[in-house]
């Protein structure tokens, strides 16, 4: 899986995309950390979105990441602290789009290892991202057991993905985003957000979404950091492909025909 | 190191697969090893073909090898048994495929050779002669590239110097004369020169004087692998089978293979294998301090007629990687 087109953190196809670059809490940074240099704020496009500060620099050829629960008074909003992991953002993206990994990777936390079969997916795509159902079986969140769990995966262009969990035996939605900063080749920091309707009523708490979330994504790191090279390929020909990679081979097409051919790098 | 690429070089000990996939480096490349029900042994490139996991992350599956990451399962051929995603009744792609790579085992090591072998397995003297019994002394990593340490095996004169604590004696720092031969895939000398003998070279070699010559016929078999036959007057065969892996352009995984014709039981077994290793830790701080980048072009560094095997042996490493070669010091 060498050679082709490989999309890394120091692309300079990425410039015209909004990334996070910090918590919004805070004041905007004066330097935004992307592509592998500090980039003057002052210099691109500058929102807060989701409790973050997100950066283009130059005009964005894409939208913000939608997250309908965001504001909705029935949803905790819970950040988690933004976490460096050894990889690029494409990569990390493809694999929070992936649902063949579940009952393999995440066996240990939330999937059932016995759900291994994947049925057809429709893949609604339009300009700048995709939107997926996933019905699967997982953990009970509560209990012993698994349950049905209805997954709407929203991918957005560059990186940001949007999961809508529902557990429709436990009357529990979480939505989680995971919107990654490419901070430099190899070097990406996320920034998980999850909205849950459970911790108004007591069912559970911030501090338990937090530790749950950082279990569940070092179970993914363990295997992003060690594949090499890092990069997402863009080439659909590089890999192969099932059914079952629809969501996945639909990142690289519209990341494919946003960016168009590979470009030298900003670095 | 394109041209050593054709080229088996060991890359773990056999005991060290067993039905866990194993993974090494060759080249800069991660490879993985496993072993099927059968325990054939396999190997391939350590990257799933479908989104890049390290299979060396998985597990075995009776003769198969799964994928970590979403549990596609691959036979010893490398094609993809089992893809759990997909309904039973489809085909598996034929894509769905790794990148085997030649693997085998000999001399306790498995080997691995990553391109079309340009060259057999390669064999000591005596390899399959019943009156010599062979082991393993070490396979372990140094940070020091594969070709300086072979050149410092193929070096005899440093001998007498950097092994003083062990077999050599700077006091008697000559060599008998000698001449170097190239052949297809290396090199051979033939030389006499003087060894310390210690009271455990003593009881190893079954010697009691404290210097000894040594007849030292080296082979170079392949650019990275060699055989020495250190004989004694006694008539004590000590047979060295070494060599070094490129783990990558810095980083070399050395192994070294004894053999012997005088039977030793495994008590003196240890005691040689001790000598042997206290004999190439003298060399690993020197090498370790040396760049890692071995001078193909002759002209580049200063060289004497002690020198010849070495000399030779960069003219060897020049024609691997397809320079042009210098013509010999005269």
């Amino acid at each position: 899986m060498t050679g082709g087109d490989l999309l890394d953190n120091g692309d300079a196809r990425l410039a015209p995309f909004w990334h996070p670059i910090a918590d919004a809490s805070g004041p905007l940074p004066d330097e935004a950390q992307l592509f592998g240099r500090l980039i003057p704020t002052a210099g691109g496009s500058v929102t807060s979105h989701l409790g973050l500060w997100w950066f283009a620099l130059t005009v964005p050829i894409a939208p913000l990441p939608l997250v309908s629960e965001d504001g909705d008074e029935r949803f905790v909003r819970v950040p988690s602290a933004p976490w460096l992991w050894r990889t690029d953002a494409g990569r990390m993206a493809d694999n929070f789009c992936d649902l063949g990994h579940l009952p393999f990777v995440h066996a240990a936390s939330f999937a059932d290892p016995a759900d291994q079969h994947i049925g057809h997916l429709d893949v609604r795509r339009d300009p700048t991202g995709f939107t997926v159902i996933h019905d699967h079986l997982t953990k009970r969140l509560r209990g012993t057991g698994t349950g049905a769990r209805r997954m709407v995966l929203r991918f957005s262009a560059p990186f940001s993905v949007v999961l809508r969990l529902e557990y429709p035996g436990e009357d529990t939605v979480i939505t989680t985003a995971f919107l990654p900063q490419p901070v430099a080749p190899a070097q990406t920091v996320l920034w998980a957000i999850n909205w849950r309707n459970d911790i108004v009523d007591g069912r559970c708490t911030a501090a338990e979404t937090t530790a749950f979330q950082e279990l569940v994504g070092e179970e993914d790191r363990a295997v992003l950091e060690r594949i090499t090279p890092s990069g997402l390929p863009l080439d659909a020909m590089a890999e192969v492909h099932t059914r079952a990679d629809a969501p996945t081979l639909a990142i690289r097409r519209v990341l494919a025909e946003l960016l168009g051919p590979r470009r030298a790098p900003v670095v | 190191m394109t041209g050593l690429r054709g080229y088996f070089h060991p890359v773990a000990r056999s005991s060290d697969i067993g039905s866990t996939p194993h993974r090494v480096e060759l080249f800069g490349t991660g490879f993985v090893l496993w072993r099927s029900g059968d325990a054939e042994l396999s190997a391939a490139r350590d990257e799933c073909p479908h989104r890049g996991a390290r299979l060396s992350m998985g597990w075995c599956n009776e003769a198969s090898i799964v994928c970590p990451y979403h549990g596609w399962e691959y036979g010893s051929d490398g094609r993809a048994t089992r893809i759990p995603q997909l309904d039973p009744d489809l085909p598996i792609p034929p894509k769905a495929r790794l990148a085997t790579v030649a693997c085998e085992e000999s001399f306790g090591l498995v080997w691995l050779c990553v391109d079309e072998p340009v060259a057999p397995m390669p064999m000591p003297p005596h390899g399959r002669d019943p009156g010599y019994e062979w082991r393993v002394e070490f396979v372990e990593e140094w940070a020091a590239s594969a070709p300086r340490v072979v050149d410092n095996s193929l070096d005899i004169s440093h001998v007498a110097f950097v092994h003083q604590g062990t077999i050599g004696d700077p006091g008697q720092p000559g060599l008998s004369g000698f001449t170097v031969e190239r052949h297809e895939h290396g090199l051979a000398f033939h030389l006499r020169y003087v060894s310390k003998v210690n009271e455990q070279q003593k009881r190893n070699l079954g010697i009691d004087a404290d210097f000894a010559e040594r007849d030292t016929l080296v082979d170079l078999v392949q650019p990275l692998a060699f055989t020495a036959v250190l004989r004694y007057a006694n008539g004590v065969e000590h047979i060295l089978f070494k060599g070094a892996s490129p783990i990558d352009d810095h980083r070399a995984l050395f192994w070294q293979v004894a053999g012997r014709n005088d039977a030793p039981d495994d008590e003196r077994w240890a005691s040689i294998i001790a000598m042997d290793r206290a004999v190439t830790n003298e060399d690993r701080p020197i090498l370790e301090g040396i760049r890692p980048d071995i001078p193909t072009d002759v002209t580049s560094e200063v060289h004497t007629r002690a020198d010849r095997m070495t000399t030779e042996y960069r003219r060897l490493l020049a024609t691997m990687v397809g320079q042009t070669v210098q013509p010999r010091v005269p």
